[in-house]
């Protein structure tokens, strides 16, 4: 980069400074929302750092992974055999399954922004409040978990 | 300095003499004085607008700083204090067009790098912050500002290899505020509280006025304290942290209802006395130390 380039203002093209959502918010959406509800808050925070449309499609890259990842399993025997092994009811056993798949892509979700959180960590920038996308992300995650457990579980 | 200046260069110098030494009741009298005299003069409007801002009186600092600066538009300190307050009040946009001003201006400091660089990684800018500190360096190898921006942004990076960045700033300027800052940063990231705690206390002891290491040895001695330490998978290593103690307390529930259905009652209690203790104490001991 050239010191013309150097000395080029950044912030301006920002409508808002650039900041992340609520780290406990992140965890929590992506713990009750699942890949979709990670996905969710996490398309929030890209969106805050101006970068949604690169990271758009990675985005639905790992929801859809997350999503057919359980498809894969329970088509091969393997899920039902684990969900099994937990005991209990199948659907919660399930539902447990697309929550700790919410963690994982909640993780990747991380590794791919790892550098913003790590400077915001490092230079004490405030986080944002993550009430409406946590809500968000929540609401349409547990929504999109029941319907593709039910799905799963009827029609295969 | 009991004699009365006459000029208001004298007061100014009078002023900094106070303000360098933390005075600010003698400074705000000496200015008060000098701009009675000279009211329009640049550098006691600058000294006015520095001791309000040592004072946490931001809104009158920033007043008293745009004042200077239509007084005297090209005046670097009062440029500065400006682009500072307006970080503080989270106006990044507006700081880094006067950074910039200010380093068309002076193309070879490197301090201004240094704020510049750091205002970026605030910002979350890493690539950016980190060239800016490397561009402050090949000006001056030794600046502090841009040393602890690069130790900075060498501990956000993170990873395996050595945080050169905070060894050149150690070596360089070890008595420096801006070490103790970077190095307390360096050591919290690595989970290394205890040692955080011990530095910044040190520091503490050297300069007790300073509020910035008041509050930073406050917190690292809550989150230090004998309550807190078996929180220490989560201060460690965050909410990753928590996300694989979640798993594998799930994973063990399940596996107990299965084949010691006698130990899973008593788990699932000390499993959520656990997540209420790690939620509410932290917070809890923050209103009792």
């Amino acid at each position: 980069m050239s010191n013309d380039e150097l000395l080029r203002p950044t912030l301006s093209d920002y409508e808002r400074a650039p900041g992340l959502y609520n780290s406990t918010g992140f965890f929590l959406s992506s713990f009750f929302g699942g890949p979709l509800g990670a996905a969710i808050y996490g398309g929030a925070n890209s969106h805050r750092l101006g970068r949604l449309s690169k990271d758009l499609p990675l985005l639905f890259g790992m929801t859809a992974v997350a999503f057919m990842l359980p498809y894969v399993l329970h088509e091969a025997g393997w899920l039902r055999g684990l969900a099994e092994s937990f005991g209990g009811s199948e659907t919660r056993n399930y539902g447990l399954v697309m929550r700790a798949l919410g963690l994982a892509t909640c993780g990747a979700i991380y590794v791919m922004h790892r550098r913003f959180f790590r400077s915001a960590k490092v230079s004490g920038a405030r986080e944002v409040s993550g009430w409406v996308p946590g809500i968000a992300a929540v609401v349409a995650g547990i929504a999109a978990n029941a319907t593709f457990v039910t799905w799963l579980l009827k029609h295969h | 300095m009991d004699d009365q200046p006459s000029s208001a260069d004298a007061f100014a110098s009078q002023a900094f003499y106070f303000i360098e030494r933390r005075r600010l009741d003698d400074a705000r009298r000496i200015l008060k004085d000098g701009l009675s005299q000279f009211p329009q003069d640049p550098d006691l409007l600058f000294h006015s607008a520095q001791v309000e801002w040592l004072n946490d009186e931001n809104e009158a600092a920033e007043a008293t700083a745009r004042q200077v600066l239509s007084v005297a538009p090209e005046h670097a300190p009062a440029r500065q204090l400006l682009a500072n307050l307006l970080i503080e009040r989270e106006q990044f946009a507006d700081a880094e067009l006067l950074l910039i001003g200010l380093l068309r201006d002076y193309p070879e400091s490197a301090d201004l790098y240094g704020r510049y660089s750091r205002l970026m990684l605030r910002t979350l800018h890493l690539d950016k912050a980190e060239q800016l500190a490397r561009e402050g360096l090949r000006y001056d190898p030794d600046a502090l500002e841009c040393l602890l921006a690069m130790a900075l942004c060498e501990t956000a990076r993170g990873g395996a290899q050595a945080n050169q960045g905070l060894q050149k700033l150690i070596t360089g300027h070890p008595e420096s505020m801006s070490t103790v800052h970077a190095l307390v940063v360096a050591l919290v990231d690595g989970g290394r509280i205890h040692e955080a705690h011990a530095i910044a206390q040190q520091a503490m002891r050297a300069d007790p006025a300073n509020e910035h290491l008041v509050n930073m040895v406050r917190e690292l001695r809550i989150q230090n304290h004998w309550s807190m330490k078996l929180l220490w998978p989560l201060q460690k290593w965050g909410w990753g942290g928590s996300a694989a103690m979640w798993v594998a307390a799930i994973v063990i529930m399940r596996a107990l209802q299965t084949s010691a259905p006698d130990a899973y009652g008593p788990f699932v209690f000390g499993w959520l006395a656990y997540v209420i203790y790690s939620w509410v104490w932290p917070s809890l001991i923050r209103r009792i130390l």
